[in-house]
């Protein structure tokens, strides 16, 4: 009896073990919409890096409990649709509690039906990462980085419609 | 003819002093003296730096009730009242969002809040938002760190850790603190954390 529970025990630890991944975990869901967690933001620095010198990336910062951020969010999503043409990725890096992403993340893409590629960022060392964001950001969100090549424009601004977005897009 | 573009020369450079020196969301750097101010505490008493005569510094924290950030610290702000009001540092928290704009933010709110949580530190409401664009808060939880002299001597994060105060293996205001015991000035001086964004009339 003991050494069944002890093999219980084993078991149970090893298949816990096997969840603390420290490469981004994909999920996939009956409809589709895809996810990455960064364990780190130098796991997301190195996608940000992959892009090429063409690509236009709008990297969004945002979280499900940020009211603004949740407002801003079909701007973004209306943008992508109107340049699907062109070489332009709209990453939206979500910084919603790890607790949280089934609770709240999940339910909240899967009802808004979001087509920007999305990312959950879970580095709690905010202190290093932020100013690698950019040295001018305090920290609050939403907070938008405009990237091509080895432009960067930053913002932690609002955006109201779609053209601030394209009023960003058109300085890079 | 030139004198006059000497003139106007004069009055922009006087215009730029004036509007960089007024430009709101710059506040306070390291090494600045922070003004009094006057504010209204949860019991209705009015509450001022001044009311502590013997301090040997002040815990400015910028929160509110609903930022999830400023909930995840409440306990951690009690704690550091707890801790450092009889060594001399009380904690003074000020809550500067509009809460016309965020009505869980109210007056009425923040007193239940304060009952509920048992906050031990007076919890300040910056009516007329004029308090927070002085120092410089830019988001809740924001901390301000004046020593005897209302000098400020740090800037940022409670601790590097938001979500689990046990994973925090820095705690910025309490090394702070002990710097400030020790004669020294804070190392880290300023750090950096995700917060909400202050709610502003717009």
């Amino acid at each position: 009896m003991y050494l069944l529970v002890f093999l219980l025990c084993q078991w149970l630890l090893s298949t816990s073990m096997t969840n603390v991944s420290p490469m981004p975990v994909k999920v996939k869901f009956s409809d589709s919409i895809e996810y990455k967690v960064f364990q780190s933001f130098e796991e997301l620095e190195a996608l940000l890096g992959e892009a090429s010198d063409e690509d236009i990336l709008v990297v969004n910062f945002w979280a499900t409990w940020c009211a603004p951020c949740v407002k801003e969010l079909p701007y973004f999503e209306s943008f992508l649709k109107t340049n699907q043409s062109k070489k332009i990725r709209v990453l939206l890096i979500s910084l919603d509690f790890p607790k949280h992403i089934q609770s709240r993340f999940v339910p909240f893409i899967e009802n808004h039906q979001l087509k920007s590629e999305l990312y959950v960022l879970d580095d709690p060392n905010e202190n290093e990462w932020i100013d690698k964001v950019d040295a001018s950001w305090s920290g609050t969100i939403p907070a938008t980085l405009f990237m091509k090549g080895d432009q960067r424009i930053f913002t932690d601004q609002e955006m109201h419609s779609v053209d601030d977005i394209e009023h960003y897009i058109k300085k890079l | 003819m030139k004198n006059f573009v000497l003139r106007f020369a004069m009055l922009l450079l006087t215009a730029s002093v004036l509007i960089s020196a007024t430009i709101p969301g710059d506040g306070y750097k390291i090494g600045d003296t922070a003004t009094d101010f006057e504010l209204k505490n949860v019991n209705g008493e009015m509450v001022s730096l001044s009311d502590y005569p013997d301090a040997k510094g002040y815990i400015v924290i910028f929160t509110c009730n609903e930022c999830p950030y400023a909930k995840m610290y409440e306990d951690r702000i009690n704690d550091l009242n707890n801790k450092y009001a009889s060594q001399g540092y009380p904690v003074i928290a000020i809550m500067p969002n509009d809460p016309n704009i965020q009505p869980g933010d109210s007056y009425e709110n923040m007193q239940q809040r304060a009952e509920s949580k048992g906050f031990t530190f007076p919890y300040l409401i910056d009516e007329g938002q004029e308090v927070f664009p002085q120092y410089g808060a830019s988001k809740t939880p924001h901390v301000f760190l004046l020593n005897a002299d209302k000098v400020v001597k740090y800037i940022g994060a409670i601790d590097n850790n938001a979500r689990d105060a046990a994973s925090a293996d820095q705690k910025y205001v309490e090394d702070a603190i002990q710097a400030l015991e020790a004669g020294n000035d804070p190392d880290p001086a300023t750090t950096k954390a995700i917060g909400c964004g202050i709610k502003v009339k717009s």
